[in-house]
């Protein structure tokens, strides 16, 4: 799959993907993962990758198992999200929590393995599902 | 429209279409807070004809919670599904929504 860093791309994507997963025999549960995982990282590159106004593709592969593994590939600033550090403090009450750094959270929870490499001038990310 | 708004006694009731999502969960971000800006404080999303919810979605919750919480008030959740309940739980949502089973015990708990 691939698609433009515009939100309509993206939710054109994720109502695709949702499509997609459904005519497969994928469980919910998995089904739910994959959406999450996907929407959480494209929506950063969306958000982060760029500092320019031009359209980039952003490249979407799902490879279903088991395992499944997703590969999302961008031409967007180098990020390797495996090496950034917890925002997220799922024990803080209310008053503490920030609003932000949620997503890469679920990201970890969902996934068993994240592979980063920065390849020429793509970033590369593999995404390892639990069955 | 995102979702569907109704007055139930003091308490906003916000049920979200099929997906809370990155796409859908601006809408319902400004719908809420018009209605926190105009004196709600109690507010119950009703995730009954939700599917999907990801981080823009609890980003929603949180920003409530932390509107209402200030003024006495508070942010409530129900029938939501399993999935649903999984990422709630995986995020540490217990300690920022009252989660019920319905809407009735979700307005309780309030």
């Amino acid at each position: 799959m691939t698609l433009n860093n515009r939100a309509e791309d993206l939710g054109a994507a994720l109502l695709k993907l949702e499509a997609f997963l459904e005519r497969t025999d994928t469980s919910p549960k998995l089904g739910y993962a994959i959406q999450l995982v996907f929407e959480e990282l494209v929506t950063n590159i969306i958000k982060y990758g760029y500092d320019d106004q031009d359209l980039h593709q952003i490249h979407a592969d799902i490879s279903l198992g088991p395992p499944t593994v997703l590969t999302i590939e961008d031409d967007g600033h180098p990020y390797d999200p495996t090496t950034q550090a917890e925002e997220v403090d799922t024990l803080a009450p209310q008053e503490e929590r920030q609003i932000g750094g949620l997503g890469l959270h679920l990201v970890r929870a969902q996934t068993t393995s994240m592979r980063y490499a920065r390849t020429a001038r793509l970033n590369r990310l593999e995404l390892v599902f639990a069955e | 429209m995102t979702a569907e708004y109704k007055l139930q006694d003091d308490v906003l009731v916000v049920m979200p279409f099929e997906r809370l999502d990155t796409i859908s969960a601006p809408g319902v971000e400004k719908d809420v807070m018009a209605h926190i800006d105009t004196g709600t404080t109690k507010i119950v999303f009703d995730f009954q004809r939700t599917n999907y919810v990801s981080s823009a979605g609890l980003r929603v919750l949180l920003k409530a919670a932390k509107s209402v919480d200030k003024r006495g008030g508070g942010v409530g959740v129900c029938n939501a599904n399993s999935h649903i309940l999984e990422v709630l739980d995986i995020s540490g949502f217990k300690m920022v929504v009252k989660i019920g089973k319905t809407l009735d015990k979700a307005v309780a708990a309030l």
